[in-house]
């Protein structure tokens, strides 16, 4: 059991080295540039948070720090969501070495993907925070348990979803509409205080919605959380976690790779 | 008793048809037995190489594995050509979580390509990825290698040097050969599998496994041969059938 745990992590942590080292690997400065990417998804959204001064920001919460403790994780979640099935069909041929599965592919480029957003999360929360004036995170072990929440959630997702792409390759365009309004649902622009009280039992099933408002909570002196609960994004994750698995197993042996 | 089958079938699809590769197959490889699988094209020997190693599953039945099997040798489809040999050699280093450092050299030597280690795979000359993807296998610790159509590449240059490096590498360990050419069995196995329709038969005796090969191959050339000549005289009194359609309508039109 632990040689096959060793194995596996074997796998995962070679695609994930791999996967850096191919990123914009025809570029001069290669990997930089996938850093660059990731900053540039973002840098338009605190653009527009600044610019847009008072537009949804609150007392105590500098817009460009605020910004970034949201969007960051959700592009991150987002990214993964969306591309599982896409990216068990780039590295299928990886498949031909025994003991590789489709899951070491998922953990392997999602690894990867954390390094990214990882990365990015800390270089510039640290400069808008200086420039803002933000005091350090109230509980930083808490911006990391959450940040590692959204990238599972991601990851959990994209496995429930990858049999539904296999299924109907179309699905995804149906499934990515909804999920837009997630920008604006999900405590990345708006916290579910600005929503008026009534509405928040229809909001609060959203486990996105718990990750925003808990880094918020965690990040910022000047916010606590009316409706963020960490236990529950822990059962969202477990259950998820579970189905994920269990689907894609399913989509191993019966649904070929499209 | 290291890779046993008990009652496998594998049903493939090509192109929207199902072929049954294999029919309730059983078939055991020792670890230290060196066995050939013999079959024509498209009869099914790679992929009864990926059950083996375990990268297919079957459909039906039960596959037990007791060692460490090696992929089917060589495997060039994970290279990545605007990668240097070096780093194509540290993801499978990587993969199996060998720690030695100079395992890429190591590979390089046994492989005689040393000169072109940190150099890109798509600028080296094309014998270096046949040698590469040869020495990256043999190289490996497995207790039993695969090897898919042939033992080493079939390059005039490296073939006595992977000869030699077959014998050495293999030596006291499993060796499963696939392929449809008679001669490569013959030369590296002690027994033999003849696959044919999907169904597997074993020979002690490599020489009457492929004399059988060899039988099934003539009969299915003859078959075939039969079936084409039937083929053109269907179409040849089909043509005339036509002919005299078109004869008739013409009489009718006039």
């Amino acid at each position: 059991m632990l040689k096959l745990l060793q194995a596996q992590l074997n796998a995962i942590s070679a695609i994930s080295i791999r996967e850096m080292q191919l990123q914009q690997a025809t570029l001069m400065y290669g990997y930089a540039w996938a850093l660059f990417d990731a900053l540039l998804s973002v840098g338009g959204l605190v653009l527009i948070k600044v610019l847009l001064k008072g537009f949804g920001g609150m007392p105590g919460l500098q817009p460009m720090t605020f910004v970034l403790t949201g969007a960051l994780p959700w592009f991150m979640f987002s990214g993964l969501w969306h591309g599982t099935n896409g990216t068990i069909k780039k590295h299928q041929k990886l498949l031909s070495f025994p003991g590789v599965t489709p899951l070491d592919i998922v953990f392997g480029t999602a690894l990867q993907t954390l390094t990214t957003y990882g990365v990015v999360f800390l270089l510039t929360t640290t400069v808008t925070s200086a420039i803002e004036g933000v005091p350090f995170p109230r509980f930083p072990m808490g911006v990391i348990l959450v940040f590692l929440s959204a990238w599972l959630m991601g990851v959990f997702l994209g496995l429930i979803f990858m049999p539904l792409t296999r299924l109907y390759p179309p699905a995804m365009k149906f499934i990515s509409f909804p999920f837009r309004l997630g920008l604006f649902l999900s405590s990345v622009f708006f916290m579910i205080t600005e929503f008026p009280s009534y509405v928040w039992p229809y909001m609060v099933w959203n486990p996105m919605l718990h990750v925003g408002e808990l880094m918020r909570t965690y990040w910022f002196q000047a916010y606590n959380t009316p409706v963020g609960r960490p236990l529950y994004v822990v059962e969202c994750l477990m259950g998820m976690g579970a189905l994920g698995l269990l689907l894609e197993r399913y989509a191993r042996r019966r649904l070929p790779i499209v | 008793m290291s890779v046993s089958f008990q009652n496998v079938g594998k049903v493939v699809h090509r192109a929207g048809r199902a072929y049954e590769l294999l029919h309730d197959t059983n078939l055991c490889v020792e670890n230290d037995a060196r066995v050939g699988i013999l079959g024509g094209p498209k009869s099914g020997k790679t992929t009864l190489l990926r059950l083996i190693c375990g990268t297919e599953t079957p459909d039906t039945g039960i596959i037990k594995r007791d060692d460490n099997i090696s992929w089917p040798i060589p495997l060039a489809n994970f290279l990545v050509n605007t990668s240097s040999v070096a780093l194509n050699i540290r993801f499978v280093q990587r993969l199996y979580g060998i720690k030695h450092k100079d395992f890429p050299r190591q590979i390089a030597e046994l492989g005689g390509f040393l000169e072109f280690l940190n150099v890109e795979l798509q600028k080296c000359p094309p014998l270096v990825k046949a040698q590469l993807t040869f020495a990256l296998g043999i190289g490996m610790d497995f207790d039993i290698y695969l090897f898919d159509d042939r033992v080493g590449p079939p390059q005039k240059q490296f073939k006595e040097r992977a000869t030699e490096l077959f014998k050495c590498r293999t030596e006291g360990r499993g060796v499963v050969v696939a392929s449809s050419i008679p001669a490569e069995i013959e030369a590296h196995c002690d027994s033999v599998f003849v696959l044919d329709d999907g169904r597997v038969t074993h020979f002690d005796d490599v020489k009457d496994g492929v004399s059988h090969f060899k039988n099934l191959m003539k009969a299915a050339n003859e078959k075939q041969k039969n079936a084409e000549e039937a083929k053109e005289d269907d179409e040849g009194a089909g043509g005339t059938e036509e002919a005299a359609d078109g004869m008739e309508e013409l009489a009718a039109a006039l």
